[in-house]
């Protein structure tokens, strides 16, 4: 009860400051939108049909963006050290992380339901409409893996010397396992159509990713902050 | 440390190493399996230190684990030096291994699992070490150094799994299910390998740890000499 | 062993930042209701010890008793029960002072907040700026939210770490007035530059330097070995700075 309390009361107050400064979903749009551009002036001259990349350019741009997110995440914190006051609150480590996880997690989907349907305005033809469920699980597991090792990989980044400039170096290459099967399954989706059997094996290797990573960070997140 | 230990490691790598290159050039003929042939001898140095360093990056997740439960520094030691001989280890296996695509399949790198595995498992355990650059205070480079050893270390086997699914597996299974793959003087050669490698492992360990030990106190005297002058 | 009158227990606690020793073997205790002044040189660890107590910082080794709770083993238990208040005034810029004041209060569960609140802000004078977010705060208001933030809870300990620097008159005087009213029923620990203006409240003083006690009084501070402790760690009178 007390830890649902209290991370709801951290969740509501990150919630609060972003709708205050909207600073990072401003940055993020920007961001992901001319990366779209970028890529469609990138890969346009050689590939006539831009679905057969699509699902690299999503994943490319998405965990990009990402990153920024993730690094805004402590910002608040570190401004005044208000992350002492927060340590100073009678509540567990891991209620910080989850409270964090799931912020940054509602972040980034809200950015997604935005972005995407721009992605898929852009560059897509409607073959993956029949498989639309799929696709949104696909775009969940990514989701939860990104901010679950992204919220633990930001809190250690944030109390280096390096700050921000630490995380995409740490978190990349923790993700290029997770972005593998994300990106191949996606590619599926958009290109396959019909058969889903080899779907499966994809999702089954991002929801192990996702709960090694949410778990790792729910028990490794008292190491990584305050002192 | 006894020396006697060193010696006798450092004997059994180099006269092992010797032996098992003695008998990969002069033993065994030159196989034509498939299209390998002289190229295939890289091999039998190959295969061990890519186990080597899978070892060596365990006992990093071992002792990053029992770091953060002892919070002792020489666990800490351990760890990071096991993962920096293990980071070594691997390089000189990528060397190994792109010269071996080169010959036996004419191009410098190809998307096979185990070497995707490889790059990312060099590159999480080269950001291990930049991590612990960017803090400088002690137990905090300690124990942000753990943590990400054991997301790292966690890695790798699955990412391995996760690699897997890329179509177009060029790497060769040595162990397959029909059975061992190698002959008599090829096992023989293999074992003699890897029995040097891991001695080499070890010796190495042993003597970095040794090192790391010194520092530490270097360290701690130096600290007191300048708060002498202070 | 009565433990439970101890406001603190400090059992042989040292403390190393890196390779550098800050805090030696400190040992000292504290009844409830005391106010004990902690006074030293800079860089004699008086902050580090406060963070200690606070959990902030976790002791290299030893432990302390905080109302009883080890620091260790029952962190929760102890912030539960502490107030703090530093040079940083912990005030989320962007949050207006009642949303401030909600959000620390939730995460402490005090019981009829809105009315703690308002409490609170007609005690430090801020009820009129109550829906305007902090950003742009003088100091003195930013240290004002600052002491309401840290008495949310009605903690049993606060801990200050030189809140007077920086103030404005005012503020001195709400901090004064704040902690007067209060310490007949709440132990205080507090960490001074300007001893000579805080020493009529204090009950017990501790000096510290290069992380070790050098004076450390038990039944109320004995003021002739004070001063010249005191002179001798800090080389001045205590009518000045120890700097």
């Amino acid at each position: 009860m007390t830890a649902i309390r209290q991370g709801w009361a951290i969740l509501r107050k990150d919630l609060l400051l972003e709708m205050r400064s909207k600073e990072v979903f401003t940055s993020q749009f920007l961001f992901v939108v001319m990366a779209m551009v970028i890529f469609y002036f990138a890969f346009s001259p050689n590939i006539k049909n831009l679905t057969t990349v699509g699902a690299g350019m999503l994943w490319v741009a998405i965990t990009f963006t990402s990153l920024l997110g993730l690094n805004r995440s402590f910002v608040h914190e570190k401004d005044e050290e208000c992350l002492d006051g927060l340590l100073l609150c009678p509540v567990d480590r891991a209620t910080i992380f989850a409270a964090k996880f799931i912020g940054n997690f509602f972040f980034l989907t809200t950015l997604e339901v935005i972005a995407v349907p721009i992605f898929a305005f852009f560059f897509l033809t409607g073959t993956f409409l029949p498989n639309l469920g799929w696709f949104l699980l696909i775009l969940l597991l990514g989701n939860v893996g990104i901010c679950g090792v992204g919220t633990l990989l930001a809190t250690i980044s944030m109390n280096t010397r390096a700050r921000d400039l630490l995380l995409p170096v740490l978190f990349l290459p923790v993700m290029v396992p997770v972005i593998i099967p994300m990106v191949l399954a996606t590619n599926y989706i958009f290109t396959q159509g019909e058969s889903m059997s080899e779907l499966s094996v994809w999702l089954y290797t991002m929801a192990i990713f996702d709960i090694m990573y949410v778990v790792a960070g729910y028990v490794l997140y008292d190491f990584v902050i305050g002192d | 440390m006894k020396k006697g230990v060193v010696w006798v490691l450092g004997a059994i790598s180099v006269v092992a190493l010797a032996v098992s290159l003695y008998w990969i050039f002069v033993v065994l003929p030159i196989v034509s399996r498939e299209q390998t042939g002289f190229s295939q001898k890289i091999f039998y140095f190959h295969m061990p230190a890519a186990i080597i360093s899978f070892v060596a990056f365990m006992v990093t997740f071992i002792a990053s684990i029992l770091f953060l439960a002892k919070k002792d520094f020489k666990y800490d030691i351990l760890a990071y030096s096991s993962a920096e001989i293990g980071l070594v280890f691997g390089v000189v296996l990528m060397i190994f291994g792109i010269t071996w695509d080169k010959l036996a399949w004419g191009v410098w790198w190809t998307w096979d699992p185990r070497l995707v595995t490889y790059l990312i498992l060099l590159f999480l355990f080269g950001a291990y070490f930049f991590l612990r650059s960017m803090v400088s205070e002690r137990m905090k480079q300690a124990r942000f150094a753990a943590v990400f050893g054991i997301i790292a270390a966690l890695d790798v086997p699955v990412s391995f799994f996760s690699t897997r699914l890329i179509k177009n597996v060029l790497h060769p299974v040595i162990f397959s299910r029909e059975g061992f793959g190698l002959d008599m003087n090829m096992t023989i050669a293999l074992l003699l390998a890897f029995a040097g490698m891991t001695a080499l492992y070890v010796l190495m360990l042993m003597l970095k740890l040794k090192v790391e030990h010194m520092m530490e106190d270097v360290h701690v005297l130096k600290d007191m000499i300048e708060s002498r002058r202070d | 062993m009565n433990q439970d009158k101890l406001a603190l227990d400090v059992r042989s606690v040292s403390k190393m930042f890196g390779r550098r020793q800050i805090l030696t073997d400190i040992s000292f205790t504290l009844k409830t209701g005391e106010f004990l002044l902690i006074v030293g040189p800079n860089g004699a660890g008086k902050t580090t010890l406060l963070k200690i107590l606070a959990t902030l910082l976790s002791p290299g080794s030893g432990d302390a008793f905080v109302s009883g709770f080890s620091v260790k083993k029952n962190p929760t238990k102890v912030r539960e029960r502490i107030g703090f208040i530093s040079h940083n005034h912990l005030l989320y810029r962007d949050l207006t002072t009642y949303e401030n004041l909600k959000f620390y209060g939730e995460m402490y569960g005090v019981k009829d907040l809105d009315a703690r609140i308002d409490e609170l802000l007609n005690m430090v004078e801020l009820n009129h700026r109550r829906y305007d977010t902090v950003r742009n705060f003088s100091r003195g208001m930013f240290q004002r939210l600052a002491i309401a933030r840290a008495l949310l809870h009605k903690p049993e300990i606060m801990f200050l770490d030189e809140p007077h620097t920086g103030l404005d008159p005012h503020a001195v005087d709400i901090l004064d007035g704040m902690m007067r009213d209060m310490s007949s029923t709440t132990t205080f620990v507090m960490v001074t530059h300007h001893i000579e203006s805080t020493l009529s409240l204090g009950t017990q003083a501790l000096i510290l330097d290069e992380g070790k006690i050098q004076y450390c009084s038990d039944t109320g501070i004995d003021l002739e070995r004070f001063r010249s402790i005191y002179g001798k760690v800090c080389g001045r009178g205590i009518e000045h700075d120890c700097d």
